[in-house]
């Protein structure tokens, strides 16, 4: 009878031990997708209106959200037009820096609503070249620039334009 | 009466007689040489996660060398962040010094979105292990990485996913 019992108790051992030929662990993958920027023009760069004087000159507004205007040459800013720094919102991931880009001289043109002429709008400012978003994942920067007016033979009237400003992650 | 119980005698002492017989062909001796080898379990530990960093949403495979490189086919999507910076998983196997071991990792896996529930899938598992333990130590640290597959309308979340390492001795 001993000598049946040994066997039964090894048998038990060998099994209790547990199989350590291999080995296993498990893994995290993570991955953070985050939207895409987005940016909103909120107010309309306006240079209001201006006498261009005899010789014409620059009209500025300032990069800032008060959007100051200062004149060169024989240009005299009068009454009414609005005249204004765009501003605009931009959205997307909470704390993360955005680069802003303007638009490089020479690019951008305000044509007459009637005729041909056109006048040159350049030196592009910004509040903030590089902002950061807020915890909500919001900023607003305000932009300026310079109008630049050839003299007293350009037509009178409205002109209009379009340029375009890159806001990127940085 | 008597003549019974003698030939009951007779009867046992035939049988023990022919049980010794058998014993006795046991007594014979021959020498084998028996041989074990224990070896150390193997073990395998998770020391880093994979991470994949910030993507933006658009149509997108992101890959993770095992050296913890990140490429992209869209690369212009990838979103450096100090919060979230890319890596290679990292794993420590431990066992017998000198011996061979193979890895296997799941073909591929699912990430899951923590808001949204949306999902993302990931394979092409790549590693850099030798498959041979330290000589010395018994230790070998290898490298994990893969494929993240981003649809194109993937929605912004922080995305999870688990997967398993096996290690075997070889």
């Amino acid at each position: 009878m001993k000598k049946l019992i040994v066997p039964i108790i090894l048998g038990l051992l060998v099994i209790g031990f547990p199989l350590t030929g291999f080995a296993q662990v498990e893994a995290t993958a993570t991955a953070e997708l985050v939207e895409a920027l987005s940016a909103s023009e909120e107010d309309q760069l306006n240079f209001g209106k201006f006498i261009a004087g005899e010789s014409g000159g620059t009209i500025t507004v300032a990069g800032t959200a008060a959007g100051a205007i200062t004149t060169t040459g024989t240009v005299a800013t009068i009454g009414g037009g609005a005249p204004s720094s765009a501003s605009f919102d931009i959205s997307g991931l909470a704390s993360q820096t955005v680069k802003v880009t303007l638009p490089a001289n020479g690019s951008v043109n305000l044509s007459h609503s009637t005729s041909s002429d056109v006048m040159n709008v350049a030196s592009f400012t910004v509040s903030a070249s590089t902002v950061t978003l807020s915890s909500t994942g919001d900023a607003t920067v305000y932009v300026g620039a310079t109008l630049t007016v050839p003299n007293s033979g350009i037509d009178v009237g409205v002109y209009s334009g379009t340029y375009q400003v890159k806001f990127a992650y940085q | 009466m008597k003549t019974t119980v003698l030939k009951f005698f007779t009867l046992s002492v035939a049988i023990f007689a022919f049980t010794n017989i058998s014993f006795g062909q046991n007594t014979d001796e021959a020498t084998a040489s028996a041989g074990a080898r224990i070896v150390t379990p193997l073990t395998i530990e998770n020391d880093e996660e994979l991470e994949f960093g910030d993507i933006i949403s658009a149509a997108n495979t992101v890959t993770i060398s095992p050296a913890g490189v990140r490429t992209a086919t869209n690369p212009d999507a990838l979103l450096v962040t100090a919060s979230r910076t890319p890596q290679a998983a990292e794993f420590t196997v431990v066992g017998e010094a000198g011996l061979s071991y193979t890895v296997v990792i799941e073909n591929s896996i699912t990430l899951t979105g923590a808001a949204t529930s949306q999902t993302m899938t990931v394979d092409n598992f790549v590693h850099n292990a030798t498959g041979t333990l330290n000589a010395t130590t018994g230790k070998e640290t290898f490298s994990v990485g893969a494929d993240l597959t981003v649809g194109a309308t993937q929605s912004s979340d922080i995305y999870t996913g688990s997967f398993t390492v096996t290690v075997t001795y070889e």
